[in-house]
């Protein structure tokens, strides 16, 4: 991690150095869009979401408190952007068929696919909170404690987000290769 | 049932955060219960597939896409600045102080002040108040469901409009913000290919609107939000003209439908 040169980037972007914020999204386009990805699945929606999202960092950069860590901030900003937008799709067909659950094959070659769909499928499934849980743990490798930081919420209430959507999901893998076996 | 305790233990290991005692315990545990392995593994399982979905590579333009938005962030944020804004303020102020001028309506006085400010901004080489923001255009097939929105703003008035579309369809949707003059919004596209659907002005379908064959003028209320839907024939169809006036500013834009990627 970079916490102390992001610091020093936020700075200077703070001083009038765009090339400083530039070294920011370059640093930190693909977790940003991978968070946005895995909560929201469309690669069109998350690319919108991390337009949002740096937009949103820099026009906030002044608020920004270097007490904490930039990822932690960023990636909070991310989590929030990304389930605003799913409260906003929830009444359209598109988040419905994204969250339906998905007929898993009884082709024993396409089994690694077929799990793969039923873990993706599982995931939409998730409520939004279980899932940024799920990313933060598995996709960024965020400790409890820096989850904990960046959602803004007890390192208890981490772990038992964490431990539910883990169960969710292995019931639901679990179901999705006894099908493909049958 | 599992004990709670066993099950944070079971997680921790997934996690790699547990000491060797608590490791031993576990495996005792998982020893002398067939519900415990049978859950363990489930949990193993579930990790381990989620460790096969690989980061995706974010879009090429994302950076060059983000940069735009802060120059264009930063273009507004200048002239909103600007001095030229408080331009109008002190005319009438001026005008009010010397009626001998002979100007005494305020339309004319708007006129005048129009032409002064548009004068002055083309010989100080600054910008006028109107403004474009945010426009964002995302690239995609024509059976893709597209999406662009913008911001046009002229003086006072503002308009936000993003356009979806999805195979020959293409809704446009538009919400005008105004501070009490009369704006206008004027929509200008190629009837050969597009046609105009149906308009509905919240979820009622729109009848006060004046819809010429290629040419469509609204002139909504504060808040008031359209949706225009067009028939896109060749689905072929890259932009619609929009233009914004409160009747002394106008902003105008190419908005994208969803093909083309205008920037």
């Amino acid at each position: 991690m970079y916490e102390a040169e992001d610091i020093a980037l936020v700075e200077q972007c703070l001083q009038g150095d765009r090339g400083a914020f530039e070294t920011l999204v370059d640093r930190y386009q693909q977790p940003v869009f991978n968070i946005a990805l895995r909560m929201v699945r469309r690669h069109e929606d998350a690319e919108d979401i991390a337009q949002t999202v740096f937009l949103k960092a820099y026009q906030n950069l002044d608020r920004f408190d270097a007490k904490y860590k930039f990822f932690s901030w960023i990636y909070r900003m991310t989590i929030n952007e990304s389930i605003n937008f799913l409260d906003r799709q929830k009444s359209l067909e598109q988040f419905r068929e994204a969250s339906a659950p998905e007929q898993p094959s009884a082709d024993r070659t396409m089994e690694k696919a077929d799990t793969n769909r039923a873990l993706k499928s599982a995931l939409g499934r998730l409520s939004p909170d279980n899932r940024a849980v799920i990313v933060l743990r598995h996709f960024e490798d965020l400790s409890y404690e820096e989850i904990a930081q960046t959602l803004k919420i007890p390192e208890k209430t981490v772990k038992s987000r964490l431990f539910t959507a883990r169960r969710l999901l292995a019931e639901a893998l679990t179901q999705a290769k006894g099908v493909s076996r049958d | 049932m599992i004990n709670k305790e066993y099950i944070e233990l079971m997680n921790r290991d997934i996690d790699g955060v547990i000491s060797p005692a608590d490791r031993t315990k576990l495996r005792q545990f998982l020893d002398a219960s067939e519900e415990g392995r049978t859950y363990y593994e489930g949990l193993v399982l579930a990790s381990s597939e989620l460790s096969r979905l690989t980061p995706e590579l974010p879009p090429a333009d994302l950076k060059r896409s983000v940069m735009a938005q802060v120059s264009a962030y930063h273009a507004g944020r200048a002239r909103y600045h600007r001095p030229e804004h408080n331009l109008v303020d002190r005319l009438f102020n001026w005008l009010a102080a010397h009626p001998a001028l002979g100007v005494t309506s305020g339309a004319v006085g708007g006129a005048l002040a129009t032409i002064i400010i548009t004068s002055a901004s083309g010989w100080l080489g600054g910008p006028s108040l109107v403004e474009v923001t945010g426009t964002l255009v995302r690239q995609g097939s024509p059976n893709q469901q597209s999406l662009v929105s913008c911001s046009l703003s002229a003086g006072p008035t503002s308009a936000v409009i993003a356009t979806d579309r999805a195979g020959d369809q293409v809704v446009m949707r538009v919400r005008i913000n105004s501070d009490g003059t009369t704006p206008q919004i004027r929509l200008t596209f190629d009837q050969s290919d597009l046609s105009l659907d149906r308009i509905f002005e919240g979820d009622r379908p729109s009848a006060a609107v004046d819809a010429t064959p290629g040419v469509i003028s609204i002139s909504p209320a504060s808040g008031t939000e359209y949706s225009i839907i067009f028939r896109d024939r060749s689905e072929s169809v890259s932009s619609i003209h929009v233009s914004v006036s409160d009747g002394s500013f106008s902003a105008d834009q190419d908005i994208a439908t969803g093909i083309s990627v205008r920037r």
